[in-house]
Parts: structure tokens; sequence; C-alpha cells
């Protein structure tokens, strides 16, 4: 294996996480952070028609959430967030606010911004064969 | 470079230069040697061949330091674009570092407009990987042919005003 690959994906456990074949034999640690990649197509100069290298293919960030002697399981760690919405609240005029309104102020409108949810994002269609890079 | 050796060689200080080796060798020579003394051809082809083998090592040598002390260009042309993963690939070069935020000019017509925004997404060996963020909309489709690329500019530099246009986007798409 080429040194800059740190190891391997032996089994994709869900579209959250993966097992790789280092564990503790390799000083794997519990939250130490990885980039997943995947091997695509050989990139050719077109200037010179040299060949270049492999594409590594982004699957996303991982971390390692369990360690065992000869294999890890790595969990995405890459956090993607929802779209903010916007929410307007109108307020009837009561009797109180009746009265006010007869000098031009009515009904109170509230505008509300609810954050959008976080959520763990899911990685980018993990294989197995996939490598992981140190970051 | 051969250019550079050349105007330095056949110029007045390179020629004053010249003529004092030559003087101060040969008068070393003569001091050690008996120039009468005849020698063999053999030894004086040795002689020419070792001296030609040196210069040659010495030039290419000099060659790869003079490369290597060149500044890297501010810019790169990507040379490929990969729909699959929306990334344009460039040479690996050194001012661009890993998660900065680059710009993707197109150059049309002697313009020089911003098209897309992006980050530098993974550094290789030899290539880097420049996935886009923002498309300012300024081409009609993203250029994936070798003539439309060598019209994409990429520089590690973003104007100010587009970068605040693209926190106010993400800041609204969440």
């Amino acid at each position: 294996m080429v040194d800059r690959y740190f190891g391997k994906v032996v089994r994709v456990s869900d579209e959250y996480s993966v097992v790789v074949n280092v564990g503790d034999n390799h000083n794997v640690k519990l939250g130490q952070r990885f980039l997943l990649i995947g091997i695509g197509e050989t990139i050719m100069d077109p200037d010179t028609g040299e060949t270049l290298e492999q594409l590594e293919i982004v699957r996303g960030k991982v971390s390692v959430t369990h360690v065992q002697e000869k294999i890890s399981t790595l969990t995405s760690c890459e956090v993607e967030r929802d779209r903010d919405t916007k929410e307007t609240r109108r307020q009837s005029p009561n009797t109180l606010t009746a009265l006010t309104k007869m000098f031009g102020d009515g009904e109170s409108v509230t505008e509300v911004t609810k954050l959008g949810v976080e959520r763990i994002k899911p990685l980018s269609n993990p294989q197995p064969g996939d490598f992981i890079i140190k970051l | 470079m051969l250019k550079k050796i050349g105007s330095g060689v056949f110029s007045l200080s390179g020629a004053a230069i010249l003529i004092g080796v030559i003087g101060g060798i040969s008068s070393v020579v003569t001091i050690f040697m008996n120039t009468s003394e005849q020698v063999s051809v053999k030894w004086v082809l040795l002689s020419v061949i070792l001296a030609v083998y040196m210069i040659i090592i010495l030039l290419k040598i000099a060659h790869d330091a003079v490369d290597a002390g060149k500044p890297l260009p501010a810019f790169e042309r990507p040379f490929k674009f990969v729909p699959d993963v929306g990334v344009f690939v460039i040479h690996k070069n050194e001012n661009f570092v890993m998660n900065t935020i680059v710009g993707c000019y197109s150059q049309e017509d002697g313009i020089d407009r911003l098209a897309y925004i992006g980050t530098v997404l993974l550094i290789q060996s030899q290539l880097i990987q420049i996935k886009i963020l923002a498309d300012l909309e300024v081409l009609k489709s993203i250029p994936v042919g070798p003539d439309e690329l060598k019209l994409i500019e990429i520089r590690p530099v973003v104007p100010l005003e587009s970068l605040q246009r693209l926190i106010r986007q993400e800041h609204e798409n969440g």
C-alpha cells in the first residue's frame, strides 16, 4: 500500500460508517480523524500526454469511533445543516388592541427564524477497497 | 538557460575572466610540467572527455538549480473537469493550500470575470482538486472540453464582495 494511504476499507456498515483494516496494531486512537477516499480514473496531462496519477475521490471526513486490535470503525464527522426557516406570526387584535386600532396601530406581526437542524453528513458512496488518509 | 549562459560567457566580463583563467592555468601548468615533453594522444583524449563530462554535469546542476528557484505562477488553468464529483483538476502548485477559497475566472474577449467560487478539496502528489462551491452564473454551463477549459484561470484570490455574497448564500441555504 502507498505510504499516503494509512488503511483500507474492508466493510461498509452503512452510509455513515466503515470498517478499516488498521487498529490498535497501527496505533489508531479514538477520535482520530481521516479523509476517506476512493480511487477514480487515471488523469493524463493533455499537453504532454504523460500519465499523472489516479484521481482520488473524496467520500468524506471520518473519525474513529471504535478500535479493535486489527480493525477500527470510522464514522462520518462532517455536519450538514438544514435551511433556516422564517415563520411570520400575526396576532389578531383583542378588545384592548381594538382600541389602539382606532389610533392606527392594529395587529402585531412577529417574525421567528427557526434554525435548521444539524445532522451528520452521510459518506458519499463508500466502497470496500477505499482508502483512508491521515488528516 | 543556454541563452543566459551564452550571454554571460560572450560578454566583456566573460571574455576577461576567460583570458584570466587560461593565463592562470597555463602558468601553473608550465611551473610543474615540462611543456616540450611529448604525451600520448590517449591521455589528451581522456582529459578532454573527462572535461566535457564535467561541463555537462555542471550545466545540468545549474539548470536544475535555476528551475528550482523559479517562483510558481499565481494561477493555474484546469485541464479537466470531473462532472461526477464537480471538481476541476489542476497541476500541483504551492500557492494553493488545502481548504482555502479560490476564484475561477473566465477570460473571454479579453474580459476577466469571476465565474465560480471554489475550494481546494484535495492535494495529491501531482494534482489538485478544486470543488465548485458557487456558480455565479457568468457562463451558461461548466466548461468541460479542453478548449473551454483553457479560458478558465484559477487563482487563490477572491474579491471580498463575492466572498460576502457566498457567505450570505451559505447562511440562507443553511
